[in-house]
């Protein structure tokens, strides 16, 4: 095949497409919903349940703002609060950063590279019961009064055995093991699709901003995440059947905890803020209708900050009482990461310079990103400094700087992303004037909450204290802020109450109504079953604008097993990694249990190690063995 | 795992009936994530071991070399299941059973022999860090072999069922995968608990 695929000559065979939507439909009752495995029915279900999370967090939020809103307040006590900054940080960390953005790539990365599904689609369902189970596995803690309660890093000695004896921090790791589980299985299956299932023609120098980074960000979750699921093994046998990894009086060593933990919890951040990254430049490219400028060097960055981000993590650790020369390295690395950023903010101010674009609700968020990303990353090049960091360690300098990064840099572009694509993924209009009011109240509301903080950090106060004296004179700023969380907690609302209405009032979308480049814009809103009829062939990074009617022509002969396959079996097609040239065409699986079983016997052998009930254990493992050897049994061969 | 073992996909060239299923690069990257779960209690084991000047620590006997030989067995597995899928590669179905079986069996003796080592420890888990990270990495072990003998014992199964035959033999190819994984696996737990304490 020539690297320019065929496009347009029609073809005397159409696609069935009648056959192709009962091929593609789920099964019947409340059996056939919960055994869905495609990745449209996958991906809403994250998104969805990440933003139920997003706001249970946000609503932890506002109640350690009222606490702190004036001194020497008794709204929460030190215990409450303890529990609530602890499921704060756990919540959006675990439970609605990474999730979302899973979900979102899970939901639309397909479609962007022209696939039907993804490549192993029990898999993915499997990854998203994970989540779930392990959420609510986290959450019930509350049900039985033991909360997680020591921060959401998890610090030992302060959560071992010793200090921390209830089940508190048993909820905590083993609810977040499994949500890692859930996370490193949905990183797997977007490689794979990324890899082998893109469209033919979009060879890798085509593929959209948004599949990079989701690339790279999946990459880093294989490489990033199990360091964490082995550190949380070894604190639960440390806190369960009385191991020595981190008890220093048996030869152990609790620093072993922070390098393991934050292994994993540098290279996190960047695992959130590099979707960010490619939302945002999906949004300004949309709203310009222009590729990117500097698009080879921006990705080239994108990369760059994947690899370098597993340099970075010592610099959590300059208080612990390292070696200079460590922490001498670990300062240049995390300076050096400015670079490849500081690339990709040019590289969106360029691409916005000659103006003449439409100021659409999606890219009034993604400025909100550059903005605010920019405070944040400033202050984290203050912070990766020494000298200034032993002096604003543990106080709200730091809070301030987080937020400014992981708020500007993730859930402003979240929601840069959900009003640029919920078109799409429901088929609804969106009121306009209830997104940009959303927009400016987050806004205001944002910075009025946090940048206070920087003064506070300056004035002394430290962080994870549930009150503090009046004399201290830092009421003031507090009080401020708590009132920019609430202007916050109302943009959020208007949010919801924008999805609310326009889920009362339907009025369609449109297929492309911002006017897009790439394929998730060439099907229906929302996609049918299975997305394309006809597969999609590419020329450039943005086909729609090449072609109103991207489909492949080529009159190959696998092409009309793939529009016409038999009754009710579902296929793909594999390209060649690089290229994206036509390879395999693939039976994908459709309806299975399978998955939803064997996530819920792992909560079930979960649980049984928490309680300590070896009984229950024993039988969830073996569940899941069945389990597994269920879903792997070959099925009817097509 | 090439399409021409899957029942699940056809090549739309000739040339592609030779590559990978999709299947195999999950396969593959799940055992990279299982590896770096694996390195991590590697780099656990080094960075306490470096913590102290004796090694393994006063009071507990430095273990024999004896265990290093049950890598054989995993070995001998793996190579009972490679010589199973080049039989199905060339056509020929006799070997499945006989060879599957053999594997499934050897690395059950494997996991046993092993299990043994541990059960036979002269310390617990809980009497110092080089004890725990002794019985962690070798458990691991354990497990990715117990798996493996799972796997095996699935294709004998499937191979009685006719499921497996010289056409589709997929499920073959993803176990014998897993093995070298299970072999290299082993490999590394041996050396750093057996060997590495001699450092």
């Amino acid at each position: 095949m020539s690297e320019v695929p065929p496009q347009g000559v029609v073809r005397d065979e159409t696609p069935d497409q009648d056959m192709l939507t009962r091929s593609w439909a789920r099964h019947p009752g409340v059996l056939g919903w919960l055994g869905q495995c495609n990745h449209k029915a996958v991906g809403k279900r994250f998104v969805v349940t990440a933003f139920v999370f997003f706001l249970i967090g946000g609503i932890l939020a506002l109640l350690m703002r009222v606490q702190l809103g004036v001194p020497e307040a008794g709204f929460l006590g030190p215990e409450a609060y303890n529990a609530a900054f602890t499921m704060h940080g756990s919540i959006m960390m675990f439970l609605f950063a990474v999730p979302i953005l899973e979900g979102l790539a899970i939901y639309f990365v397909p479609l962007m590279v022209g696939a039907r599904d993804m490549p192993m689609p029990r898999l993915n369902a499997f990854g998203y019961w994970a989540y779930l189970f392990g959420g609510l596995f986290l959450l019930s803690s509350a049900l039985v009064g033991a909360v997680p309660d020591r921060g959401w890093f998890a610090y030992v000695p302060l959560t071992g055995p010793e200090f921390s004896p209830g089940d508190n921090m048993d909820f905590w790791l083993l609810g977040v093991t499994f949500v890692e589980i859930s996370g490193i299985v949905a990183a797997i299956e977007i490689i794979v699709l990324i890899a082998r299932f893109r469209a033919p023609g979009m060879s890798l120098s085509r593929m959209p901003i948004f599949a990079w980074t989701a690339l790279v960000t999946s990459l880093m979750i294989l490489f990033a995440f199990p360091p964490l699921v082995a550190g949380s093994v070894m604190l639960e046998l440390d806190r369960k059947i009385g191991t020595a990894f981190y008890d220093p009086a048996l030869g152990g060593n609790p620093l072993l905890w922070q390098h393991v933990f934050w292994y994993f919890g540098h290279p996190e951040v960047y695992i959130q803020l590099l979707p960010g990254v490619g939302i945002v430049a999906t949004a300004i490219e949309t709203a310009t209708k222009r590729s990117l400028v500097g698009r080879t060097l921006a990705i080239a960055s994108i990369v760059a900050i994947g690899i370098l981000s597993f340099g970075l993590w010592v610099h959590h650790m300059f208080a612990a009482g390292l070696p200079t020369l460590g922490m001498s390295f670990f300062t240049a690395a995390s300076f050096m990461i400015t670079v490849p950023t500081g690339v990709l903010i040019f590289s969106f101010i360029a691409t916005l310079w000659p103006g003449g674009f439409r100021w659409t609700p999606a890219l009034l968020w993604s400025m909100g990103f550059v903005v605010i990303f920019v405070l944040g990353g400033i202050t984290g090049v203050m912070v990766a400094s020494v000298p200034f960091n032993w002096q604003i360690h543990d106080t709200f300098f730091v809070v301030g700087h987080f937020h400014y990064v992981l708020i500007g840099g993730v859930v402003f572009p979240i929601f840069a992303a959900l009003h640029h694509w919920l078109p799409k993924l429901t088929g609804w209009a969106f009121s306009r004037s209830l997104a940009v009011w959303s927009f400016w109240l987050t806004f205001i509301g944002f910075n009025v909450t946090f940048f206070p903080h920087h003064q506070l950090g300056f004035m002394g106060m430290p962080r994870r204290v549930y009150t503090y004296p009046e004399q201290f004179g830092w009421g003031p700023l507090n009080l401020l802020s708590t009132v920019g969380a609430f202007v916050t907690a109302l943009g959020v609302l208007l949010f919801v109450v924008s999805v609310a209405m326009a889920a009362v009032r339907r009025e369609p979308a449109g297929d492309d109504p911002w006017g897009g480049g790439t394929l998730e814009w060439a099907t229906t809103s929302p996609p049918p079953g299975y997305n394309f009829a006809t597969i999609p062939a590419v020329r450039s990074a943005t086909p729609l604008w090449d072609t109103a009617d991207p489909s492949y022509r080529s009159g190959e002969p696998w092409q009309d097993e793939y529009e016409n396959p038999d009754e009710l079996v579902r296929v793909g097609l594999a390209t060649t990694g690089l290229d994206a040239i036509p390879e395999q065409v693939v039976v994908l699986p459709g309806h299975s249990l399978w998955p939803l079983l064997l996530a819920l016997f792992i909560a079930v052998a979960l649980f049984g190690l928490l309680i300590d009930s070896g009984l229950i254990m024993v039988l969830g493992v073996l569940a899941c063995v069945a389990s597994g050897i269920g879903w792997l049994w070959p099925g009817r061969k097509p | 795992m090439s399409v021409a073992s899957s029942r699940w996909a056809t090549p739309v060239t000739p040339g592609a009936a030779r590559v990978r299923t999709v299947g195999w690069w999950g396969m593959m990257l799940g055992i990279v994530a299982m590896v770096k779960f694996h390195i991590t209690v590697g780099a656990a084991y080094l960075y306490v071991r470096w913590g102290h000047t004796e090694w393994p620590p006063a009071g507990f006997e430095r273990p024999g070399l004896t265990p290093l030989l049950i890598l054989v067995l995993p070995i001998a597995a793996l190579a009972l299941l490679s010589w199973a899928r080049a039989g199905a590669r060339e056509g020929s179905a006799g070997r499945l059973l006989p060879a599957v079986t053999g594997a499934a069996a050897i690395g059950l003796v494997a996991v046993v022999l092993r299990s043994l080592t541990y059960v036979n420890a002269p310390f617990g888990w809980d009497e110092h860090a080089y004890a725990s990270l002794f019985w962690l990495l070798g458990g691991y072990e354990i497990i990715i072999l117990t798996v493996g003998v799972l796997f095996a014992a699935v294709v004998v199964v499937q191979v009685l069922l006719g499921v497996v035959n010289d056409r589709d033999y997929d499920v073959l190819e993803v176990t014998t995968v897993y093995w070298w994984f299970a072999v290299i696996t082993s490999a590394i737990s041996l050396t750093t608990l057996y060997l590495g304490a001699l450092l």
